[in-house]
């Protein structure tokens, strides 16, 4: 099966600007590329056209151990995976993690790396305030567009 | 001691060495911050922290090349993946133009190796200053070129024992300089395409049966292909698994 080609960033955006309006339902067309996000309880589907097979190309899973009374697909300080990779919590293994539970962090703060094809990628917060939850261990695979960090 | 800033570069390359520094990466991240531009190569003639992939220590002994290029990217992380073949492409070349061997391929998804054996590590890095309001990509490579440490996990080799010949560091770097120059344009003119087709041209491995370790788990099965991200494409039991990170052994 070959992978779809995905904006991951344009799909980020979109997410963002779907929390901050709170509405239920983006749709952008530019040229051939259609791109719709749709809220449906704790999923957020992305579907793209053309392609001609079934349209779900991803959903976030559901937290594990949030505290937080939102679900994170829910919640509008969710930091989702942009990428399929590996989980780093710290920048090397003697170093501290880059955040706990409970710590401030400012907006494009890294908060953790995701590693794929040995390329070590910056997650970076969208926004500042508190971290809440984090979704994610160290070394853990990740899918994309998972849940990993809600800050409020 | 080290003649390294002595090297002419291809153009838009530049160059600061170092005897001795904690990291090429870390070097080059500082160097953003200090105003440093993209085409910019970190070197050191010794590493105190130098780390591979999960954070394992690089052996930074001097006599080998521990160097980082920093390269200005517009934060698409596709991209970024891409790069990774890109700089394989270049240490497989460089290494090449050595070796009097045919052996010189790369394992997924950037190391290269000789007759089977490990002779350099390529990480890399995504950087973005806020200050700038810029994306990098440090492209980190060490080379064993006059001793290799023993470890494990691989076998291990370097530089001089393939070529039978007494090369330094330098003479490495002047090699690689040019040769990531050269496919790092190539990327830009051409894309990904090319660049894919260039890696499976020279990579080891392909179409035989292969283990995948994972953080959690093992996988076994035929390495089939490259996907259009570089993801590695593993057929097990007719089902094509796609690998986006985790380590490469071969079964033969």
């Amino acid at each position: 099966m070959a992978k779809m080609q995905v904006d991951t960033q344009l799909i980020r955006d979109l997410a963002e600007l779907l929390n901050e309006t709170d509405l239920t339902e983006i749709e952008v067309e530019d040229g051939e590329r259609k791109v719709k996000l749709c809220r449906a309880g704790a999923t957020v589907h992305v579907a793209s056209a053309p392609a001609p097979a079934p349209a779900v190309a991803a959903s976030t899973a559901p937290a594990p151990a949030a505290e937080s009374t939102a679900a994170p697909a829910d919640h509008p300080g969710t930091v989702f995976s942009p990428m399929v990779g590996t989980i780093y919590t710290s920048p090397d293994p003697t170093a501290d993690p880059f955040i706990s539970v409970g710590d401030t962090v400012s907006a494009g703060q890294t908060i953790l790396i995701v590693e794929a094809m040995k390329v070590m990628n910056q997650i970076h917060a969208t926004k500042g305030g508190v971290v809440k939850a984090i979704m994610v261990e160290n070394a853990q695979p990740v899918e994309y567009g998972e849940a990993l960090v809600i800050i409020e | 001691m080290d003649d390294l800033t002595k090297i002419k570069l291809p153009d838009g390359f530049d160059h600061q060495a170092f005897l001795s520094i904690d990291s090429t990466n870390k070097e080059a991240i500082r160097k953003i911050e200090a105003g440093a531009m993209s085409g910019l190569w970190i070197t050191a003639s010794e590493q105190t922290g130098g780390r591979g992939r999960g954070g394992r220590e690089w052996v930074s002994k001097p006599g080998n090349l521990y160097c980082s290029l920093i390269q200005e990217t517009d934060g698409d992380i596709q991209k970024s993946s891409q790069l990774s073949f890109v700089a394989a492409l270049a240490v497989r070349d460089t290494i090449a133009s050595f070796i009097n061997s045919e052996d010189v391929k790369c394992k997924w998804p950037n190391d290269v190796l000789v007759s089977g054996m490990k002779i350099c590590g390529i990480l890399l890095e995504s950087y973005r200053s806020d200050r700038k309001s810029k994306n990098y990509i440090i492209i980190g490579v060490g080379i064993n070129v006059e001793q290799n440490p023993d470890l494990t996990i691989y076998a291990t080799t370097h530089l001089n024992e393939q070529a039978n010949d007494n090369f330094s560091h330098i003479d490495v770097f002047s090699i690689l300089a040019q040769k990531m120059s050269e496919w790092v344009s190539i990327w830009q003119k051409q894309g990904f395409s090319v660049i894919r087709k260039a890696w499976l041209d020279h990579c080891k491995g392909l179409g035989e049966l292969i283990t995948v370790r994972l953080p959690n788990k093992q996988l076994v099965g035929r390495f089939i292909d490259l996907d259009a991200t570089g993801a590695l494409m593993l057929d097990t039991d007719g089902e094509t698994k796609l690998i986006h990170s985790g380590d490469v052994f071969f079964t033969n």
